[in-house]
C-alpha cells in the first residue's frame, strides 16, 4: 500500500540534488531525472490522460528544473519545489489547453456538464483497439478522476498518488490546509460515488453534499 | 447519514488514515473510533479498496522518452558548464596549451622519439654468402583495404545501434540484428525482384486486352461490368491529369502524380492514357531531386511502375532509390546522431511504410544492394510493429505490414495480421481507399481470408466515386484487384490474349 518512494522523499535529510547541481556535481541532475522521471510522468499523465502530452510536459519540467537552479533556494526542501513547478506548470498548460471557460464553484466535485455527452478530442481517442483491452473497470476508474473538477483532481492526484502531506500540498496551492482537506475528502466521496454500482449510488449526485 | 461523508471530532476521515494525514494522536484516536465501530472498519475497508484500485492508472513511457531524458541530460550538462563551472580565462587556457605543446615537441626532440616508430633492423645473418635472415620473418599481412562507403556502412550502423539502445526501443533493435542476420543468395536478392518487374510488364501486357480482364473479374465472382468503372475512372484521371499539368504543373501535388500513375496502369495505358502517364513520369522525374522521406517513397512508387511497364525511366529511379536508402541509415548525414530519419519519425503514414516496403522489395532489380535494401524494410517493418505495441492496432498498420512485408514475417504473424483485420470490413473502411487497396493486394491467392476478402470487395462496385484525385485512383485500384493486384497470375490467360 505505502509507496516506496514516501519514506525518503518525506525524509527532511533528503540529498539536495538542485543544490548539488548548482555546485558543480556533474552527476546531480541526472540522480534528480531518474528519481522524478516516472513519478513525474505519471503525474502528467493522470492530469491530462495523453501519454505523449506527459511526456513533453515531464520533459519541459526538467528543463524548467534546470532552469529555475539558480533562483532555488536551499534552506527550502527540493521535493517541494519540484512539486511546486510541476503544479504551476499543470495549472499553466491547462489554462492554455482548456477548450472554453468553465465556471464552478470550487466546493463542486464534478462537472457541471455532465449530463451531456462526454467531451472528446481527436487526441484522446481511444484506438478500436484499446476500447477492446482496456478493462471497463479501467475504464471506469479514469471516467471518475476525469469528472473530478481541476482543483479537486490536483488535490487527490498530490495526496493519493504522489503522498505528499496535506500541508505541502496546501504550500504548492497557495490555499489553507483545511481546504486542501475538504477537497480532498469530497473528491474521495465524489470518487467512491462513481465507482459504486449503479443501484448503491446514483451517478449524477456524488456524496457529501457536492453539488 | 452518508456513512462516507463520516467524519470524526477532529475532521479526519477513512481516506486521512490510510494516507497517515494527520497528527499521531489523531490518528491514534481514529484507529480506536475504527476498531469500536464496525460501519467505520467497513468504511475504511472500502476506501482502501477504491485506493488501490486507483492506484493502478498509469503508463509506461514510450521508447522514445528515453531519448529525451537524455537530451535533457546533455542539455543540464551543458548549462552547468556554462553557468556554475568556474570557467578559466581565455588568454589562461591559450597559455597553458602553448606551455604544454612546447615542453612536449623538446621532450620529444630531445629524446628522439621518431627512431621508436621505425622499423627495428633486423640483423643481418650469412651464411654460405646467403642472406638467411631475409625470408626468416615474412612480411606482416597489410591490414584489409576498407572504401569509405564501407566506412560509413560501418559508421551508420553503430550509430544506429547506439540510438535504439538509447531508446530502449526492442522492435527495432529486434529489426535490425534480423536485417544484419540474412544470408540470402546475393543472386537470389535481385533475381527475384527481376522476375517481379519482368512478371508486372507482362501482366499489363495482357490486361490491355478485356476479355483477359473479363476473365479475372469472372474467375473470382466479380462482375465483369466492374471493369466498365475502372476504365471510365482512369479515363477521367487521364484527362485531369493532362489538363492540368498544361496549365500548370506546380499545382499538381507528388501524391496525384504518383497515385494517378499507378491507376492508369492498373486500368492499362491504351490510347490518351499513354500520354497522361509520360507527362505525369516526366513530372515526377523533375521533382525528384527535391523530394525527401515519405513523399519520395510516393513518388518512387509511381515512378518504379512505370518503369517496370515502360523499361523508363530506370536510372532515374535508381538513382534516388539510392538516395532514399541513404536517408534511411542516415549515409553521410550522421542522421541517427541526432534522432531517428523521418520515414521511421511519428508523422509517417503507415499507408507510406507499406509502400516503402513494396518500392524496397523491387528496387535491388536495378542493381541497388540487396542486403541494405532488406535491412532497410526490416526497420521498417519494425517501426510498423513499434506502432502496433503502442496501442496503434489500426486497419492501415495492418494493411501496410500485410501490403509491404507479407514475406518478411513469419507464417503465423501475417496469419494473426490477416485474422485481426477481419473486423474492418472494406466497403465500411470507405473512403479511406489506401487502406482498403493494401489489404485488398496484401492478401494474395493462398493467404488466410482471401476468399472471404474477394467476398468482401465485391460491396466495393456500389460505392460512389469518391471526389478526390488520390482517393479516386485508389478507389480504382481496389476494383482492379483481381487483374491488376498479384503480379504473374494473368500468365494463364496469356492464350486468351494471343488469340484476340
Amino acid at each position: 500500500m505505502k509507496n516506496p518512494h514516501r519514506k525518503s522523499a518525506a525524509n527532511q535529510g533528503e540529498p539536495d540534488l538542485l543544490a548539488d547541481y548548482r555546485n558543480g556535481d556533474p552527476t546531480a541532475f541526472r540522480r534528480l531525472v531518474e528519481l522524478y522521471r516516472d513519478r513525474m510522468l505519471q503525474f502528467f499523465y493522470r492530469l491530462c490522460w495523453d501519454r505523449d502530452r506527459a511526456e513533453d510536459l515531464t520533459q519541459e519540467l526538467f528543463i524548467k528544473l534546470m532552469l529555475g537552479s539558480k533562483r532555488y533556494r536551499p534552506e527550502g526542501r527540493m521535493t517541494t519545489f519540484v512539486y511546486r513547478v510541476a503544479t504551476n506548470l499543470w495549472i499553466d498548460h491547462y489554462r492554455q489547453q482548456r477548450p472554453r471557460p468553465r465556471f464552478y464553484s470550487l466546493d463542486q466535485v464534478v462537472h457541471p456538464d455532465e449530463d451531456r455527452a462526454p467531451r472528446q478530442y481527436a487526441n484522446d481517442d481511444p484506438s478500436p483497439q484499446e476500447q477492446l483491452t482496456e478493462g471497463e473497470e479501467r475504464a471506469q476508474m479514469r471516467q471518475a478522476l476525469e469528472r473530478l473538477t481541476e482543483p479537486h483532481r490536483l488535490v487527490f492526484e498530490l495526496a493519493v498518488y504522489q503522498e505528499r502531506p496535506y500541508a505541502e500540498i496546501a504550500e504548492l496551492l497557495g490555499i489553507p490546509v483545511g481546504t486542501v482537506k475538504s477537497r480532498m475528502h469530497n473528491a474521495v466521496a465524489a470518487v467512491k460515488c462513481m465507482l459504486a454500482p449503479a443501484e448503491d449510488a446514483p451517478v449524477n449526485k456524488p456524496a457529501g453534499g457536492a453539488s | 447519514m452518508d456513512r462516507t461523508r463520516r467524519t470524526d471530532a477532529e475532521g479526519l476521515e477513512a481516506i486521512d488514515l490510510l494516507l497517515e494525514q494527520g497528527s499521531a494522536d489523531e490518528l491514534h484516536a481514529l484507529r480506536s473510533a475504527v476498531a469500536r465501530d464496525p460501519q467505520r472498519a467497513l468504511e475504511l475497508a472500502e476506501t482502501v479498496a477504491v485506493v488501490e484500485q486507483m492506484r493502478q492508472l498509469r503508463t509506461e513511457a514510450s521508447p522514445a522518452f528515453a531519448g529525451r531524458m537524455q537530451a535533457v541530460l546533455l542539455r543540464s550538462d551543458r548549462y552547468q558548464r556554462a553557468h556554475y563551472l568556474p570557467r578559466t580565462a581565455t588568454w589562461k587556457r591559450i597559455a597553458t596549451t602553448a606551455a604544454a605543446a612546447a615542453v612536449t615537441f623538446f621532450l620529444l626532440s630531445w629524446l628522439d622519439a621518431g627512431r621508436w616508430f621505425c622499423a627495428p633492423k633486423r640483423e643481418t645473418a650469412v651464411f654460405g654468402g646467403i642472406d638467411v635472415t631475409a625470408s626468416a620473418a615474412p612480411p606482416a599481412p597489410a591490414p584489409p583495404l576498407v572504401t569509405p562507403e564501407e566506412a560509413d556502412w560501418k559508421q551508420a550502423l553503430l550509430d544506429i545501434r547506439a540510438r535504439l539502445e538509447l531508446e530502449t526501443s526492442e522492435e527495432l533493435q529486434a529489426a535490425l540484428a534480423a536485417g544484419l542476420d540474412q544470408h540470402d543468395d546475393p543472386l537470389d536478392r535481385w533475381v527475384e525482384p527481376w522476375n517481379s518487374m519482368v512478371l508486372a510488364r507482362l501482366d499489363h501486357e495482357l490486361r490491355q486486352h478485356p476479355e483477359v480482364r473479363y476473365r479475372a473479374l469472372r474467375e473470382r465472382g466479380v462482375m465483369a461490368a466492374v471493369d466498365a468503372r475502372v476504365q471510365g475512372i482512369a479515363d477521367g484521371i487521364a484527362d485531369e491529369l493532362s489538363a492540368r499539368l498544361a496549365e500548370n504543373p506546380a499545382d499538381v501535388e507528388v501524391a496525384e502524380l504518383a497515385f494517378g500513375m499507378r491507376a492508369l496502369i492498373g486500368a492499362g495505358t491504351t490510347g490518351r492514357r499513354a500520354d497522361a502517364l509520360r507527362a505525369c513520369g516526366r513530372e515526377l522525374v523533375r521533382r525528384l531531386p527535391d523530394l525527401h522521406g515519405a513523399l519520395l517513397v510516393t513518388a518512387l512508387s509511381g515512378l518504379l511502375e512505370e518503369a517496370a511497364i515502360a523499361g523508363d525511366p530506370l536510372d532515374a529511379v535508381a538513382q534516388h532509390g539510392a538516395r532514399l536508402l541513404d536517408e534511411v541509415f542516415g549515409l553521410g548525414q550522421r542522421t541517427w546522431q541526432r534522432g531517428r530519419p523521418d520515414l521511421l519519425g511519428n508523422r509517417v503514414a503507415a499507408a507510406t511504410l507499406g509502400e516503402a516496403g513494396r518500392l524496397l522489395q523491387r528496387l535491388p532489380a536495378l542493381g541497388i544492394d540487396g542486403r541494405r535494401c532488406a535491412v532497410a524494410r526490416q526497420l521498417l517493418l519494425g517501426r510498423l510493429r513499434e506502432r502496433r505495441q503502442s496501442g496503434q492496432d489500426r486497419p492501415e498498420v495492418l494493411a501496410a505490414m500485410l501490403y509491404g512485408y507479407a514475406e518478411r514475417m513469419p507464417n503465423d504473424e501475417a496469419d494473426r495480421i490477416a485474422f485481426t483485420l477481419r473486423r474492418w470490413k472494406p466497403a465500411r473502411l470507405a473512403p479511406d481507399y489506401r487502406t482498403v487497396m493494401q489489404m485488398a493486394w496484401g492478401l494474395g491467392p493462398g493467404s488466410v481470408g482471401f476468399a472471404r476478402m474477394q467476398r468482401e470487395l465485391r460491396q466495393l462496385a456500389i460505392q460512389p466515386v469518391p471526389s478526390g484525385l488520390v482517393e479516386r485512383a485508389a478507389f480504382s485500384l481496389c476494383l482492379a484487384t483481381n487483374y491488376a493486384g498479384f503480379v504473374g497470375t494473368l500468365l494463364p490467360n496469356a492464350r486468351l490474349a494471343r488469340d484476340s
